[in-house]
C-alpha cells in the first residue's frame, strides 16, 4: 500500500511491490447512500455485513473511519430489531 | 420549551389481530397524550420474518411512532411496553436534539417515510398539522420526497454492488502474509 513505502524503503526489495488501487468509500462517494445509512434500512446494511452476520471491516469494504462508525451503531441497532442477523448457523 | 424528537420501533406477536394490534397502539397513544407529548406519525410495517426468532416466534408485526417528548416520557413508554407480554421488543432511538416545540415542522416529518413502511400512517395530530401550515412546511415537504427518491436509488446500489464487497473477502486473504513479512 502506497503509504507504507517511506517505511520499506531501507528493507530490502522485494521483487514485486503490490500496488493496490484503494477502496474509495460509498458513503463519501455517493451522498444518497450516507443519507439511507439508517437501522432502519436493512436491505443497505446487508451490504455491509458478511454472510456469517459480521460486520464487514473497513480494510474490505473501503468505508471511511467515521462512516464505519455510524454503520456499525445503525448494524447494531437493527440487531436488536431483528432485521440483521447477530449470526447466522450454517449447515 | 425544548424537547427531543424520538422514535420507538415496536415489535408485537406475529399472532395478534389487527384489533390486538390496534390496542397496543393505543396504550402508547395515552401513554404519550399523558405525559403530553406530540404524535408526529405512526407507521406500520407490517409482519416481517426476524432475523433470528424471539421468544420462539419466527415472525413479528413491526409498530413504529415517532414523537416529540422530553427525556422522561421515554422510560414511561418504554415501561409500559416492557409490562405487556405480547411486545416482544422496543428500540427507542432519539432523532433530533434540542427541538423547539414551537417552531417544529410537523407536517414535513409526518410526511415522511421509513423504508421499511409499507401502508399510510393514520395522522393521529390533525389539530397540530393545521397550526403549522405555512410556508417553510411546504419546502421541507419538497425535500423529502428528493430525499425518498435518492433512497430508493441507494437501495438499488446495494443491490448491483454485492459482489464488490465479496470480491474484496478473498482479495483480503491474499494481502494477509504480505503485512505479517512487513
Amino acid at each position: 500500500m502506497a503509504f507504507r513505502s517511506s517505511k520499506n524503503q531501507g528493507k530490502k526489495k522485494r521483487g514485486t511491490k503490490r500496488f493496490r488501487r484503494r477502496k474509495l468509500c460509498p458513503f463519501t462517494t455517493d451522498p444518497d447512500l450516507a443519507a439511507a445509512l439508517d437501522y432502519k434500512h436493512p436491505k443497505l446494511l446487508r451490504r455491509f455485513i458478511s454472510e456469517r452476520g459480521r460486520i464487514i471491516p473497513r480494510r474490505i469494504s473501503g468505508v471511511n473511519t467515521s462512516y464505519q462508525r455510524k454503520l456499525s451503531r445503525q448494524i447494531k441497532r437493527a440487531r436488536i430489531l431483528a432485521l440483521v442477523p447477530f449470526t447466522t448457523v450454517k449447515y | 420549551m425544548t424537547m427531543r424528537l424520538y422514535e420507538t420501533t415496536l415489535i408485537i406477536r406475529p399472532d395478534l389481530d389487527e384489533a390486538e394490534a390496534l390496542a397496543i397502539r393505543e396504550s402508547v397513544d395515552t401513554e404519550l397524550g399523558k405525559a403530553k407529548a406530540t404524535v408526529v406519525r405512526w407507521e406500520s410495517w407490517g409482519k416481517r420474518k426476524l432475523a433470528y426468532s424471539i421468544n420462539k416466534y419466527p415472525k413479528g408485526i413491526y409498530l413504529y411512532v415517532m414523537y416529540l417528548a422530553s427525556a422522561d416520557v421515554v422510560a414511561e413508554v418504554e415501561r409500559t411496553l416492557r409490562i405487556n407480554e405480547d411486545v416482544l421488543r422496543y428500540l427507542s432511538v432519539s432523532v433530533l436534539d434540542n427541538v423547539e416545540e414551537a417552531s417544529f415542522d410537523v407536517d414535513g416529518w409526518a410526511a415522511k417515510r421509513s423504508p421499511l413502511a409499507e401502508q399510510e400512517s393514520d395522522r393521529v395530530t390533525d389539530e397540530v398539522a393545521d397550526s403549522t401550515d405555512e410556508a417553510p412546511a411546504r419546502s421541507t415537504r419538497k425535500d423529502e420526497e428528493d430525499e425518498n427518491d435518492s433512497v430508493k436509488a441507494a437501495t438499488d446500489a446495494a443491490e448491483t454492488d454485492e459482489a464488490v464487497v465479496a470480491e474484496g473477502e478473498t482479495e483480503e486473504e491474499a494481502a494477509q502474509p504480505v503485512e505479517g513479512g512487513s
